[in-house]
This record gives structure tokens, C-alpha cells and sequence, in this order.
């Protein structure tokens, strides 16, 4: 039997070469569609489910607190730093009470908390007019914006009593002072624990540690302030440096001619004459802001307190008010004790046109607040992104607290997502990123700079909460309705589902009708990237165009479902078109042997002889499809690690086995039909034929063929039309998803990983059609041999014979781009419920790809036809002569070798591109920053090269500034560049201890010395030391410390036990390496400090 | 079997509301051993019921009996093994399957079928008594019409049938190779004993045989003796 259907097969080569190609598509397409993609669509899935997802489920927020944008179900990044107030605790309660709620995570947005550190006095002893210099320097990563504040005093010369302001100078205010803002929030610790971890955030240092139920608030009725128990954001984003000045100005002035002096001054203006006079710097002193936020937690942990350092001044109420600080709280009182002051408040935002609708369907300007002489000092008849709002009316009433310090956490441990390519900015815990990237003019910045929080309560950006408290402390302070919006996850809430948003739904509305708030559903929101257009202050020239991830809310349930129904649909339609084609070239084998098995009908075999026959046949092929798949899936599993389940290689397998076996189901019950009376016949197989129109032409003539034939002319007609449909429905979706799905990041993410896959399983259905129509196509100019060497014969050209044929095949293309675009309208019209009006050019457009492969199919079946010789007698293709054999034997070899090469080696390229997809994304959120200058990548650029190549940018920017807090060479110290009353630096080259195996590399050893004068330094010399060279920076391998003093916890080098260090820096660098610089680098030294080492 | 018994045999093709009668109340009877011809008209009704006999069809109307059994009401498989015992064909177009050598050819109605003996010695010995035994390795396409035909009536008898029936065995072939094709199935039929039945046009070929059936627009004309004896 195996024999028979071998000979079969082989001595009809031209038929048998079709075959082996089909099962080649069919198996290469299933192995990419079942065996690989597969595994991709998983990945898809996760990725969908775990990074995109927000740490709750709803969002209930005061009546009145949506803005604009979200009429477009967008979010601000953030929003909930700009809300203030609203809901009471007793709503709350009833929230949480509300079955099905898991967490209820409330939020209660203090305000901004006012801060001072002093960093100690001047010492000024010289009669004179002194000038004290107070500059901040706020980099807001576009630019750096420097403020310089003036304040003019006489020490021991002049005689200030009962004299006024006119006079431009005050009472000495010799502080190194510096003052910041945090905003404070209230959070319930356990709801808070429940949502985000953020008891597993908690750093271990010191006796930090989370809130416990003992952690209460408490009024201090005789000091009038409120004690709450904080813990502390670790990390600080603003990157502001302070630096103070104390000039001596060159105006001669003595006890004698003080008053003359003064005079004069007044007369020439006070203070702006002053301003024009040049002075000698006496002393400086500079801090960053991260320092400076430092130093205050630094007391609040109660370090400081032991020494008692901590010099309250009670003589600067007067001059306070000139610092254009007069609610600074601080100078009245115990410096633990701070006010708030600030209220948040949301930006405004007014919706215009994007200049590039395409990229950010979103666009937004920024309506700046202008202040009137009613507002509080500093912000008074001056424009602000944000509407100031006082805590208290009266100034009296501002509320003053005690912070008692508990803890520190550290937000980039909180269990939300923290990878800046999927960062969904709804959780507060990071500064929203905003990233630069078009000027005024619309002249794009490259590379586009990611903008800094300034610290300032109403700019763009703001901090997220820089301390936390307990909503009780909240509502003691903030009264009634301390909590501003509610977080809410929903139990038996996982996955993205028409379930779950049943489910959310329902929790909403309950929410809803008891308390009256109103709600939103973040399940299932995408980052969605929208352009905002900052204009200027105060007069000042305009930012310009800042392009931030917003929160699209809800989105991401329909691109998912879309995306799952498009690629169930596209892998379903390649399987029914994989069905088709073996179901019709195994009806068109039947038609083609009918004769012949009507003969071993008639010579005595059984019906079910012949059924058996086409199984073995079937099984066969099946066979083959199964080890060619496992073949190729092997091979793809060996050469790219790619990891197939064991199932999911063994169905790919299986299905080609199955749906070959499937597919000879049908023609072996069409063996029923055949009468071994047919085999007496001659002529005509097919008795009946349909016609239409009367013949008058070659079209006509293809036409009533085309008709006649119509079962199997039915057959090819599917087996195109199916992935026309799903062509035309994909290429719809991926348009109509355009404006959700190019322009949001998890769509464009979903569009590259999902799209060439779909196109991939597109391209095979249609060349499996290509192979169906040929296939029909084949066998009827089979049967026709006899009609068209009659139509040579009575002298029709070879062309008219070839257009007669092709004809047919356009009129399969025809009825199948009809066929395929009604079911494209029909799938459309079941998805969306409406007719895609606007598309409907490119849809019908599609309509001509069928007709393309009806011709495509039929090319090689007319060439057969013209080759008919008018007398050619039956059976003349068929052959066995040793020649034709090898020949032939070498075409299907070869043929064979170049369809698995060529699959095999998209695979191999395609297969690690995926691995390597999701290793980048790996990779990235493994170094994840913890702090807000991560840029956010697209997607697109997760391809490996782009990494690196942004990277190494990064890199380079790093290090290549020399914007140092300064440097000096390796042959002079600290005390050279003027910084040695704060600290003496200094380093030098030794002998290397270091045994260097490698060649080309050195060892270089410094050994430096530092000690700290004015105030504490953390140094971790492996950490906070770097070499530099060039571009490139090394580590230290070794590290000796030779003498260290006063150093806590292995970090700071304490100035109370004069800390002091001398250690040895062992570092390997390349053998051509002669300069070099010494990089240290920590939290207290800011942008660090270089020594430069050789020429 | 040595009886064929026919008892007012008819058959009808109906369709598109016209009634074509291809038969029409035929009696009649063979016995094994017989050589008989069935002579008439393109449209006569000897194909009909040369297929009627040898159950590749079935009457519209009367019976056919085979030893006083009526195979053609058993099953389709039952059918199958009576003719692959007691019938051999011979087509006028041959019918040979044009991817099976001569050998394989006359094999093909052994398939899958338990023989007493070995396939393949009487295959080749049935070729050899067609006077093929040089072609075996050959193609359809390879022999000439009468090879041709010579490799159908061994496929005809490798299974040693008790009938031989043959439609047009000659109307293909030029008068000499017909000749010889005949003498073949005369010779068949005096050395295996088989009853043969064969559809000619040729009244000089018709002649020859022991017995002669004319028919004419489906009806019997005549049932005589022919001129050998």
C-alpha cells in the first residue's frame, strides 16, 4: 500500500512538488504561529498584566476634583499631589465597610512643610558694612535658574537702633541658614502597608522602623503645636544649591563718620546704592538642597539634639521679614518645631491643538495663576503655575507641628512599578517626569531634557510627599475633611477582564451611592504620552512644549482584548485556511484519480480499500508536517535558547498531524459517491454543468467554467477570502487603534510585539491561498486538456488560451475579495457596532489582494495549459525515465533545503530578537533609577543597540561635565581652593600593592587624606570614589583605609568626633593611562569633587 | 459460479425531467464457459448491460441472479469481493493506472486481499500468458494500445475470475491487434474456463463467437449460436 501511494506520489512530480511545499507552509506556519508566537503572546500577556498595572483599582476622589483633561479619560501624572481635602473620615470608614474592598488606601495631602537648617555663624569681627550674599541655584534639568537675595549690615560700627529700613541695612544676620519645603501627606499605615508595601519600604538605619498603633498624634496645648509622627522619604529630587556669602564692602566707614556715612547712603537710595558697591569676600559656604533636607532629618533622628548644637537666634525677627521669607515660622520658635504653610493646589490646564497631531493626539497648555496684592508674600502680584493656597487665612492660625521623626523609606522599594519604560505615573511616590522636547519655536531639543521639581509648592512639577503621617494627624490639623482621594483595590481583581470591570463596576457605583464621591476605574490604564506647553512667568520668556506619560485611564482593557481577539482571530484564520487548503487539494485528488479508483472499484477493491488508501496518504503528509515542525522548533530550540514548553512542542507537532488527518475526512466520504459504473464512462467526469450566460468570449467561456465548477471553485474562493477578511479587519483595528494605540505606550509596545506576528500568520494564509487556487486551478486544466489541445487545435493563440485560464483565477480572486470584505464588515460590525465609513477607501482597497492571488495562483496551472501539444495523447506527463528522475529528485531537494533554510534562518533572527526584546526590558527595570531623572524610553527603542547606545550617553553626560563644587590639582589640597574651613582633601600617588595578571592594564594606587571641619560627610570610599579618564571610569578594586576617626555606621565621618579618613584607593585602569582624575562623589559634596592627577 | 440469470432487466437514467430507458426488459442467461459477443449500435444498451452483469451498476427494474444469489442487494464491500472472485474487466480505454508499472498494474486488484497464492509469481505468470513478460517494468505510457490492453486482461485475470467481461476490448486498437487481443481472450477462455463476455462493434469479430446478442435502442434483438462452434 505504502508502495502504491509512494509510486503515486512520485511519478506525478509536478503535483508532488505542490504537496511537499504546502506541508512545508503549513508546518512552518504552524511552528511560527503555535510553537513560537505563542510564547510571545504569553510574554504580551504578562507584560500587560504585571508591569502596566496600577497599585489600585479605583480611585474615589471629591465631587468637583476632575479636571479638564479628563473629559479624554486622561490623567495628570501625579494628580493626586494637587488635590487638597475633601473627604471625611467618616466617609471613608463607610468605604471600607463596603464588601469586596480589599484595600482602602486613603490620602490626606497636608501640605507644604517649611524647614530650616542652620549650618552655623559668620564670624565677623571687623567694623564695617557687611554684605550677605544668599544665591540659590535651582537646576530644573533644563536650565539652571539662579536667585541672589541681598541683606546688608553694620557690625560694631554703627548704631541701628530707631533707625528704619531707608538706611538699606538691618540687624546682622550672620546664619548660615538655608530653608526648603516638603510636602506632607497623611496615609492610614496599614491600608498604605496593604497597597504599595510601603512597611517593606522602611529602611533599616538607626531606629528607623514603621508606624505601630502607639505612633499617635497629640496636641501641645502649652506650646500650641501639633505632634505627629512622620516618616521620611530617604530620598530627596530637588537639585538646588545654596550658597551664602559674607562680604565686607568697600565703603570707608568708622565710629567717627558712621552716621555722615549712612546719611549719605540713604540719600544715594539704601539698599539699591548699596547693591552697586563692590565688597571682599570674607566667607562662603555652600549646601545643596539635598544636603540641606538632609541635615534636617539629621536632626529630627535626634543626633544633633545629643550635642545640643542647635542655636536658636531670637534676634533676627525684624530682619526674618526682609529675607522675602515673613512666614517663616522657624525663627520664632524651636527649630524641630515647622508650620505649614502651603496647601496643593492642580495646575490648570486648557486644551489647544497639537502642533504634531500624529505623535501626541493630547496637547495641553498650562494656564499660569496670576497673583494680586491680596496674596501671601512671596508669591504676591506674581504669576504661578499653581494657585497658592494658604493652610490658615490669618498667619496666626497657620498650624505649627512637632514632627516626631519614626523612620525613613525608601520609595523605589515600594512594590509599584518603578520601570521608567512602563512607569504608570498614578502613585504619588516619584516626581512625575516631564521631558523637554520642543521649544517656543517648535524646534525639537535633542536630546530632550528631562526637567527636575524645583521645590517651589506651586511650580509645574511637583515633589511627591517628602513625609508621611497618619490620617488621624491629618485630620486633627486639617479638620473636617482632611482626605483627598481614596485608593481602592478590589478583591478577585487580576487580570484585565470584562469580569473584573464587572466587578469594579459594581464597587464603584456602591461607592458612589453611599457616600456620594465620585469614582473612577484605573484598572487597565496605559501611560499615554501628551504634550503640555509651559509659558513663562512673571514676564519671562516661555518654556515651551514638555511631553510627559499621562495616565490614560481604562485603555489598556481594549487594547488587550483587541489585541487578543486579532491575534486569536489571525492564528484561528491560519488554521481554517490551513484546513481549506488540505481539504481542498485533498477533494482536488480525489476529482483527479476518480477514474481511477472507479477502475479498482471495478476490478474488485473495497470502498473502504479506497478510504483507507487516502488516510494512509493523509496520514503520511501529516506525519511529515509533525517532524518537519518538531524539526524546525528543534532547531530554532537549540540555536537560540528560546524556551518552548514541552506541550506547546508537541501540539505544533500534532496539529499539522491532525489537521491532515482532519482533511482527509471528507474526500474519504466522497469515496462513497463513486460508482465503479463511472469507470465505464468516457468523456465528461462531470456531467452537470451550470451556466449563466451564453458563451460569446473568453470571459464569458472562464466565467461559465468558473460557475460550472462552483463547489470547487468555492473551495479556493475561501481559502482566499478568509485572511482577506482578517486583513482587512487587522489593518482596520491597527488604524482605528491608531490614536490609542501609536501614541500610548503600552499600544506601541503591543503594536511591535504583536504586529509583525499577525502580518507573519497573514502572509502564510495567503500563500496557503495562493497554493489552494493553484492547487483547483491544476486540476481543472487537468481535466480540460482534452478542450484546450480541441481550442489549440482549431487555432486559438497560446495567449487567449493563458487569458482563458487566468481568467478564472481573477474570477476566484473576484468573488473572494467579495466573499472576504463582506466578512470583514460583518467582523467589524460585531466588534465595534458601526461601519468603518472613514476607511472604507483602503478596506476596498484590500480587496485587490485576492484578486492578485487568484492570478498569482493561476500563472502556473496556464503555463501547463499552453503547454498542451494539440495531439498529446493521455498520461504524457507521467514518467520514469532515470534522467527526468534525478533531475527532479535534485529540484525537490533543493527545493526543500531552501524553503527550511530560509524558514529556519528567520526564525533563528526572529526568535532571539524576542528573547532579546524582553531581556532589555529586563535590563532596564533592573537598574531601574530610584530617583526621577530616568528618562522614559519608548518601546521602540528596547531594540539592544539603542540601549546601549542611550546608555553610554548617559554615561557620557555624567561624567563629562567638569561642573565639579571644585577641583584642585593632586599637588595642592582642599585648603588651596578656599574650601578648607569646611574640609580638608587632599590625595596623592603611592606604590600599588595591586598584582595586575592581565596585559595592557596598570595598577594605580592614591592614598588620600579627608577630614571634615564644619559639618558631617558621608564618605564610602569603594562607593563614593571613581577614577576618570576620558569617557571612561573605573571602580576601585581594593580599598585600604589606614586611619579613619569618627566614622558611623561605616558612613559618615562625624564633625563632632573631628571624622577623618586616610585610606589607600587601589584602582586597574589601562597601561596608557598617565592623567587621570580622582572623582568623589556623595550625598553631601553634591556634584562632587576632582582631583586632577599628571599633566 | 456458473450461472448468470437475468430477469427482466431495466435500467432508466433520470434527469432534468427526461427519462432515458438504456435497457429495457432484457432475459437472460450465461453459463461459465460460454464465449459470448453482444453486438449493436453506439446507444444500444450492451455497455449498460455488460455493466449490469458484472454489478458496477445496478438495475432500475429486474434481477440478476449469480448461481440463483442476488449479490447486487448485499452490501457495497460484498459486491466488491464477488467481483474481485468471480469477475475480471477489460475496459475499452484500458484503464491502466498511469503511475503503476505493467506489474504493479496487474497486481493492483491483489492489494490487501488474502490469496492462496503468491501475488507476485502469479502476476508475472499472468504477464507471461499475455506475452508481457519483457514489459513488467514499464509504464502505461511507455507500451503501445494493444501492450496495453494485454496488461488489462492480465490485471483481469490475476485473480483467476470465473467471468471475463470486456467492453470494447478492441475499439481502440487497429484490426490486427485487435485480432490478437481477441485470440488472447478466445484462448482464456478454452484454457481457464471462464465464461467471457465481450461488447463489440465489429460483426466480423462478433462472428466468431459461440454465441451472439444483438441489441438495438435497449431491447434484445436476437439471441443466436455463431458460426464456430
Amino acid at each position: 500500500m505504502i508502495r502504491f501511494i509512494w509510486q503515486n506520489w512520485w511519478r506525478r512530480k509536478e503535483r508532488f512538488i505542490l504537496l511537499i511545499i504546502g506541508a512545508f507552509i503549513v508546518s512552518a506556519g504552524l511552528t511560527y504561529l503555535i510553537g513560537l508566537s505563542e510564547t510571545n503572546k504569553g510574554t504580551i500577556v504578562d507584560t500587560l498584566q504585571n508591569r502596566w498595572t496600577a497599585s489600585y483599582d479605583i480611585v474615589v476622589r471629591p465631587e468637583g476634583t476632575r479636571s479638564v483633561t479628563e473629559n479624554k479619560k486622561l490623567l495628570e501624572p501625579n494628580y493626586l499631589s494637587g488635590l487638597s481635602g475633601g473627604i471625611s473620615l467618616e466617609q471613608y470608614e463607610t468605604i471600607k465597610a463596603i464588601p469586596g474592598i480589599e484595600v482602602a488606601a486613603p490620602i490626606a495631602m497636608l501640605g507644604y512643610t517649611s524647614y530650616s537648617v542652620n549650618y552655623g555663624q559668620v564670624e565677623l569681627s571687623e567694623p564695617g558694612i557687611y554684605r550677605r550674599i544668599m544665591k540659590t541655584t535651582v537646576n530644573n534639568g533644563i536650565g539652571e535658574e539662579t536667585e541672589i537675595r541681598n541683606y546688608y549690615f553694620p557690625i560694631n560700627v554703627w548704631d541701628l537702633k530707631n533707625k528704619g529700613s531707608e538706611y538699606g541695612v538691618a540687624a546682622p544676620y550672620l546664619d548660615f541658614l538655608v530653608d526648603g519645603q516638603s510636602l506632607l501627606a497623611g496615609i492610614d499605615p496599614e491600608q498604605e502597608a496593604k497597597l504599595v508595601g510601603l512597611d517593606e519600604a522602611i529602611m533599616e538605619l538607626g531606629t528607623s522602623r514603621y508606624f505601630v498603633d502607639s505612633d499617635t498624634y497629640y496636641f501641645d496645648e502649652d506650646k500650641g503645636y501639633h505632634e505627629i509622627p512622620i516618616i521620611v522619604n530617604k530620598t530627596a529630587y530637588v537639585d538646588k544649591l545654596e550658597q551664602i556669602t559674607f562680604e565686607k564692602l568697600d565703603i570707608e566707614i568708622n565710629e567717627e563718620n558712621a552716621d555722615a556715612v549712612m546719611n549719605k547712603v540713604r540719600e544715594n537710595g539704601g539698599e539699591d546704592y548699596l547693591d552697586t558697591l563692590s565688597g571682599e569676600v570674607v566667607d562662603t559656604f555652600s549646601v545643596t538642597g539635598k544636603e540641606t533636607f538632609h541635615a534636617f532629618i539629621n536632626r529630627m533622628t535626634g543626633v544633633d539634639w545629643e550635642t545640643g548644637e542647635v542655636i536658636v537666634l531670637e534676634e533676627n525677627e525684624e530682619e526674618k521679614s526682609e529675607v522675602e521669607d515673613p512666614l517663616e515660622i522657624t525663627s520664632h520658635v524651636d527649630e524641630d518645631v515647622s508650620g505649614i504653610v502651603f496647601k496643593p493646589s492642580p495646575l490648570e490646564y486648557q486644551e489647544i491643538s497639537s502642533p504634531y497631531a500624529d505623535r501626541w493626539p493630547y496637547t495641553y497648555q498650562v494656564v499660569p495663576f496670576q497673583n494680586n496684592a491680596d496674596t501671601v508674600g512671596v508669591y504676591q502680584n506674581k504669576e504661578t503655575f499653581r494657585e497658592p493656597k494658604l493652610i490658615a487665612e490669618d498667619y496666626l492660625d497657620l498650624p505649627r507641628m512637632k514632627p516626631n521623626w519614626i523612620g525613613f523609606y525608601e520609595a523605589s522599594n515600594l512594590a509599584i512599578s518603578m520601570d521608567p519604560t512602563t512607569e504608570l505615573p498614578m502613585e504619588t511616590y516619584r516626581p512625575a517626569s516631564a521631558e523637554y522636547v520642543m521649544d517656543v519655536n517648535g524646534n525639537p531639543i535633542n536630546p530632550p531634557k528631562q526637567l527636575k521639581p524645583t521645590g517651589d509648592p506651586y511650580s509645574f512639577l511637583t515633589d511627591p510627599p517628602g513625609m508621611l503621617t497618619t490620617i488621624e494627624a491629618a485630620a486633627n490639623i486639617l479638620g473636617e475633611k482632611p482626605i483627598s482621594a481614596i485608593r481602592i483595590k478590589v478583591a478577585g481583581v487580576a487580570d484585565l477582564s470584562d469580569e473584573s470591570q464587572a466587578i469594579l463596576e459594581q464597587v464603584a457605583s456602591e461607592i458612589e451611592n453611599r457616600t456620594g464621591l465620585i469614582t473612577d476605574i484605573t484598572l487597565g490604564s496605559s501611560p499615554q504620552l501628551a504634550l503640555s506647553y509651559v509659558p513663562g512667568l512673571n514676564g519671562g520668556e516661555d518654556i515651551g512644549w514638555l511631553q510627559q506619560p499621562w495616565v490614560n485611564i481604562g485603555s489598556s482593557i481594549s487594547i488587550f482584548k483587541e489585541t487578543k481577539i486579532g491575534f486569536s482571530g489571525v492564528v484561528g484564520s491560519v488554521i481554517a485556511v490551513a484546513i481549506v487548503y488540505v481539504w481542498a487539494s485533498g477533494i482536488v485528488n480525489l476529482l483527479a484519480r476518480r477514474k481511477e479508483f472507479a477502475v479498482l472499484l471495478s476490478i474488485g477493491w473495497r470502498p473502504r480499500q479506497l478510504s483507507r488508501l487516502l488516510f494512509f496518504e493523509s496520514s503520511i503528509i501529516g506525519i511529515f508536517v509533525a517532524v518537519t515542525s518538531w524539526m524546525m522548533l528543534g532547531f530554532v530550540y537549540i540555536s537560540s535558547d528560546a524556551t518552548i514548553s514541552f506541550n506547546r512542542f508537541l501540539w505544533t507537532g500534532l496539529f499539522g498531524f491532525i489537521v491532515y488527518v482532519f482533511g482527509s475526512f471528507i474526500p474519504m466520504l466522497l469515496t462513497r459517491n463513486i460508482s465503479p459504473y463511472e469507470a465505464m464512462r468516457t468523456g465528461e467526469i462531470s456531467g452537470k454543468s451550470k451556466r449563466i450566460f451564453q458563451t460569446k468570449g473568453i470571459n464569458r467561456m472562464a466565467f461559465n467554467h468558473f460557475i460550472g465548477k462552483w463547489k470547487r471553485s468555492f473551495l479556493s474562493v475561501i481559502s482566499i477570502s478568509l485572511p482577506t477578511a482578517l486583513l482587512a479587519v487587522f489593518l482596520y483595528i491597527t488604524f482605528r487603534l491608531r490614536g490609542i494605540m501609536y501614541t500610548s505606550l503600552l499600544g506601541e509596545y503591543v503594536a511591535l510585539e504583536i504586529g509583525p506576528a499577525h502580518y507573519v500568520a497573514i502572509l502564510v494564509s495567503l500563500v496557503i491561498a495562493i497554493l489552494t487556487t493553484a492547487e483547483i486551478m491544476w486540476q481543472n486544466v487537468s481535466e480540460r486538456r482534452e478542450e484546450i489541445s480541441l481550442l489549440q487545435a482549431i487555432g486559438w493563440k497560446r495567449w487567449s488560451i493563458r487569458r482563458l485560464i487566468l481568467a478564472e483565477g481573477v474570477f476566484s480572486g473576484l468573488f473572494a475579495a467579495l466573499i472576504g470584505l463582506s466578512l470583514a464588515f460583518i467582523i467589524m460590525w460585531g466588534l465595534y457596532g458601526a461601519f468603518p465609513a472613514e476607511e472604507i477607501g483602503f478596506i476596498l482597497a484590500t480587496g485587490l489582494i485576492p484578486v492578485v492571488i487568484g492570478v498569482i495562483g493561476t500563472i502556473f496551472p496556464a503555463e501547463r495549459a499552453v503547454r498542451i501539444i494539440p495531439n498529446q495523447g493521455m498520461g504524457g506527463n507521467i514518467t520514469n525515465r532515470k534522467a527526468v528522475e534525478k533531475r527532479l529528485k535534485w529540484v525537490v531537494i533543493s527545493t526543500s533545503v531552501l524553503l527550511v533554510g530560509t524558514f529556519l534562518m528567520t526564525m533563528i533572527k526572529v526568535a532571539p530578537n524576542i528573547e532579546q526584546a524582553n531581556d532589555g526590558n529586563e535590563v532596564e527595570y533592573a537598574f531601574s533609577p530610584t530617583e526621577g531623572e530616568a528618562s522614559v524610553k519608548e518601546p521602540k527603542d528596547t531594540d539592544e543597540q539603542n540601549v546601549n547606545a542611550d546608555d553610554a550617553d548617559d554615561e557620557i553626560t555624567l561624567i563629562g561635565v567638569d561642573d565639579y563644587l571644585f577641583q584642585f590639582n593632586s599637588s595642592q589640597t582642599s585648603e588651596d581652593v578656599g574650601w578648607g574651613n569646611q574640609l580638608f582633601y587632599a590625595a596623592k600617588e603611592v606604590e600599588s600593592t595591586l598584582v595586575i595578571a592581565e596585559s595592557g592594564m596598570k595598577a594605580v594606587a592614591i592614598e588620600f587624606t579627608f577630614e571634615v571641619r564644619d559639618s558631617d560627610y558621608d564618605i564610602q570610599p569603594k562607593r563614593n570614589f571613581t577614577l576618570i579618564h576620558g569617557e571612561e571610569s573605573y571602580s576601585p578594586e581594593k580599598v585600604t583605609i589606614l586611619e579613619v576617626e569618627g566614622w558611623e555606621n561605616e558612613e559618615w565621618l562625624l564633625e563632632r568626633e573631628d571624622g577623618k579618613m586616610r585610606a589607600v584607593l587601589e584602582f586597574k585602569v589601562p597601561e596608557d593611562v598617565e592623567s587621570y582624575g580622582l572623582v568623589l562623589k556623595n550625598k553631601t559634596l553634591g556634584y562632587g569633587v576632582l582631583i586632577k592627577f599628571g599633566k | 459460479m456458473n450461472m448468470i440469470e437475468c430477469k427482466n432487466l431495466t435500467r432508466f437514467y433520470e434527469g432534468d425531467g427526461t427519462k432515458t430507458i438504456a435497457l429495457r426488459d432484457v432475459n437472460l442467461s450465461f453459463m461459465k464457459g460460454e464465449f459470448t459477443a453482444i453486438i449493436g449500435p453506439s446507444g444500444s444498451g450492451k455497455s449498460t448491460l455488460l455493466s449490469l452483469l458484472g454489478t458496477l451498476d445496478k438495475p432500475s427494474e429486474g434481477t440478476i441472479a449469480y448461481d440463483n444469489e442476488e449479490i447486487l442487494k448485499k452490501s457495497k464491500s460484498k459486491i466488491a469481493d464477488f467481483r474481485f472472485q468471480e469477475i475480471g474487466f477489460i475496459f475499452q480505454q484500458f484503464h491502466l493506472l498511469p503511475t503503476l508499472t505493467a506489474l504493479e498494474n496487474v497486481l493492483t486488484p491483489l492489494f490487501s486481499r488474502k490469496v492462496p497464492y503468491n501475488k507476485l509469481e502469479r502476476a508475472i505468470e499472468v504477464l507471461e500468458q499475455v506475452g508481457l513478460q519483457d514489459k513488467e517494468n514499464s509504464l502505461p505510457s511507455q507500451l503501445s494500445g494493444g501492450q496495453q490492453q494485454r496488461v488489462a486482461i492480465a490485471r483481469a485475470i490475476v485473480h483467476k475470475p470465473s467471468w471475463l467481461l470486456a467492453d470494447e476490448p478492441t475499439g481502440n486498437l487497429d484490426t490486427e491487434t485487435g485480432e490478437r487481443i481477441y485470440d488472447l481472450l478466445r484462448e482464456l477462455n478454452e484454457q481457464e474456463g471462464c465464461g467471457v463476455l465481450f461488447v463489440t462493434h465489429d460483426p466480423a469479430l462478433a462472428a466468431k463467437a459461440n454465441r451472439i446478442i444483438t441489441m438495438k435502442d435497449g431491447i434484445m434483438l436476437s439471441d443466436k449460436v455463431g458460426a464456430t462452434p
